[in-house]
């Protein structure tokens, strides 16, 4: 595994232009360019605005404005969920230059993961924007959030690298995980706060990797409290031993990419 | 030490791939070759190739060259056997794969540049290179999706030759483009494998392959079946296609029977300037006379790029003198899609004295040339000249001369069978005399 991580390391300059290339093509030639990546994020905000606030006559969660509250969440959600299925479909996409050129694999994904973050941070400003007009701003716990987000990668990256290699072998995998994406979605919860879980769920919401990442955020970025640690910490050391066996998997299957696609 | 060698390699596909449960998908990932529907691309192949070795792979579609490709790009892997590369590799199993549509020819460079494995300094170096040789200045900031395949090719081939691999790989590509970059790139890869680098060239093309390669291998149906000088492995592989019996028997072949010359001396200057194909661009020499303007057309007098082989095409050319020329010389060239001279005469070779010209005069020379050619895109060039005193009589002093002009196509015709194989047709009789018993 360390050969191939310091393989990985040797192709770095690929994955960076990969990345480039991915963000690019994305926006060339698109009319609102940038706007696609804020698209989502901003409508299901007003989408779940209106429900929460207007129809349910919820005025805040958590002590937070509704609007806001959903649109924090929701800017690591997208990211999570949009980039966990691009990444698990990239194989495919690229099956042209897996069939065509040698390199490591993992780049493919990790490239969807990288270029996810792009959009990650034209909706993180969009926040701070959003923030201040309902008076919250910057404080010194922001140093924190770099972390949180590392350990959001590394979720992505595990489930990226299990669900790319399925999703070569079947095709009818990128269904099965966009239904257990939403499913998923109202278990962190993400639109609505914890407190209107059943007793049972709230329990598993600190061991559940999003839960503890919003919650991290969520502490640091409205609060200015420390995020807690413990819930982090668990989710990172359980993440780092499923990395192992993930890219072993991963580095295993891979050289059948290029008979199988 | 070989730089790539092959020991006993097996490559088996499992066409049920794909079609399997999941887990019996998982089950092949983890342990391939456990379900009953294979295909063997290779069996037992073995062959080693030397540095800076100029190596051909021949053979028929679904032999499995492009699985030997893939094998030693380290695309895929075998199934059994060895395999070992000492040396980076730049591979063109398709030229241009890492393309994005959407992108510049500019960023595309940078972007298969380091999926060749090239630091981005490296390429910068490079660019302009690249972009001369792909003679693409004008569509560099263009995404390449607008580029006509031609382009695309241009910039792929560009880009995989200017990365300086240990191992360039090329794979069936110079179909593509017209005449005048398949002769630059014939110049190009004979330049790279004068330096040394290794070169895998997999093609149809037997000509080409002949006229690069020192070695090749000829599989069949994933077997090893020759490895060795070129032409042999070529000649081999013809006796393999060759065992189809031909389905259409030969038809009369057309003779030409009309003499062209009265004609052309009929051509009035006006003619040829109003159909000329001259360029300009490729053009050279000291103007005393010039080729003001040229024509290429065919037994029936009409204008031609193209023409069966066996018949005729004539050039006419119009000169035009700026000084007094004493016994001008007159003559063409034409090469091969690899930038190989097939034949050059004149006037002075053909021993066809043209009258001396006074200042202002124009002279038409027309060369009626049979087409004995093999099939295929020709260029020309066409110069006037003037003998120079005490020179050895090969020499000339050079008044004009247009460089690659056409292409011109001499054209078979498959349902027949061929006048001949090779780059030319030599005179040759056949007699036969039966023995009776």
């Amino acid at each position: 595994m360390g050969r191939d991580l310091r393989n990985l390391y040797l192709h770095r300059e690929l994955l960076f232009t990969l990345t480039r290339r991915e963000i690019i093509s994305r926006y060339k030639q698109t009319f609102f360019g940038l706007g696609w990546s804020l698209m989502q994020p901003i409508l299901q905000t007003v989408v779940y605005t209106i429900a929460f606030s207007f129809v349910l006559k919820t005025p805040s969660a958590e002590g937070i404005p509704y609007p806001i509250f959903v649109f924090a969440n929701l800017t690591l959600w997208t990211y999570f969920a949009a980039t966990t299925i691009s990444a698990m479909n990239s194989l495919r996409a690229n099956s042209a230059l897996i069939t065509k050129v040698a390199f490591p694999r993992e780049i493919i994904p990790l490239t969807s993961i990288l270029s996810g973050l792009f959009d990650f941070v034209v909706s993180f400003v969009v926040l701070l924007v959003l923030a201040a007009f309902y008076g919250f701003f910057p404080n010194i716990k922001f140093l924190y959030i770099p972390a949180i987000l590392i350990v959001e990668i590394l979720f992505i990256v595990d489930l990226a690298l299990i669900l790319s290699v399925l999703n070569v072998v079947r095709r009818d995998l990128t269904y099965v995980v966009s239904f257990l994406m939403t499913l998923y979605m109202f278990l962190t919860p993400v639109f609505f706060s914890i407190g209107a879980l059943p007793k049972k769920l709230q329990e598993f919401y600190f061991i559940n990797p999003m839960g503890a990442i919003i919650d991290a955020f969520k502490n640091v970025f409205f609060y200015d409290y420390e995020p807690r640690w413990y819930s982090l910490i668990i989710a990172t050391v359980v993440l780092v031993l499923i990395f192992i066996p993930s890219y072993k998997f991963f580095k295993r299957a891979e050289k059948l990419f290029a008979d199988v696609l | 030490m070989s730089i790539v060698r092959f020991e006993h390699v097996d490559k088996v596909y499992d066409l049920q791939a794909g079609r399997q449960t999941l887990f019996g998908a998982l089950k092949s990932v983890t342990n391939p070759s456990s379900s009953g529907d294979l295909f063997h691309a290779l069996s037992d192949v073995s062959f080693a190739i030397e540095k800076g070795e100029a190596f051909g792979i021949i053979g028929r579609n679904g032999a499995g060259k492009s699985t030997i490709l893939k094998i030693i790009a380290g695309i895929t892997k075998p199934t059994a056997g060895t395999v070992t590369v000492n040396g980076r590799i730049s591979s063109l199993i398709e030229l241009g794969a890492g393309f994005h549509p959407d992108l510049t020819g500019r960023e595309n460079i940078f972007m298969s540049g380091s999926i060749l494995g090239m630091p981005r300094k490296f390429i910068e170096n490079k660019f302009k290179e690249i972009v001369d040789f792909a003679e693409l200045w004008d569509f560099i900031d263009v995404p390449v999706k607008k580029y006509s395949s031609g382009m695309y090719a241009r910039l792929g081939f560009s880009v995989a030759v200017s990365v300086e691999p240990e191992i360039l790989i090329i794979d069936e590509i110079l179909s593509v483009g017209d005449v005048f970059f398949q002769q630059k790139c014939f110049t190009k890869m004979r330049e790279i494998i004068g330096q040394g680098t290794t070169f895998i060239y997999v093609t149809h093309d037997t000509a080409g392959m002949q006229n690069l390669c020192d070695r090749a291998l000829l599989l069949d149906a994933g077997k090893a079946e020759f490895i060795g000088a070129t032409t042999e492995a070529v000649s081999r592989y013809y006796a393999k296609v060759g065992q189809k019996p031909a389905a259409v028997p030969a038809k009369e072949r057309r003779v030409s029977a009309v003499s062209s010359s009265e004609r052309d001396i009929a051509m009035t200057p006006d003619d040829i300037k109003q159909h000329s194909l001259l360029t300009g661009a490729n053009r050279h020499g000291a103007h005393g006379v010039e080729i003001i303007a040229a024509r290429v057309t065919n037994a029936a007098g009409e204008d031609a790029r193209s023409v069966p082989v066996l018949e005729p095409l004539t050039f006419t050319v119009l000169l035009h003198a700026n000084t007094d020329i004493h016994n001008p010389t007159c003559g063409l060239h034409l090469f091969n899609r690899m930038g190989t001279l097939v034949f050059a005469a004149g006037t002075k070779q053909l021993r066809h004295r043209l009258p001396d010209l006074k200042k202002g005069e124009e002279l038409i020379v027309a060369f009626d040339v049979t087409m004995n050619v093999e099939q295929g895109e020709y260029t020309f060039s066409l110069g006037v000249s003037e003998p120079v005193e005490g020179q050895p009589p090969n020499l000339g002093f050079i008044h004009d001369r247009h460089e690659m002009l056409g292409p011109v196509t001499v054209t078979t015709d498959d349902s027949e069978v061929y006048p001949f194989y090779g780059i030319a047709q030599l005179p040759m009789k056949i007699s036969h005399r039966l023995k009776s018993s």
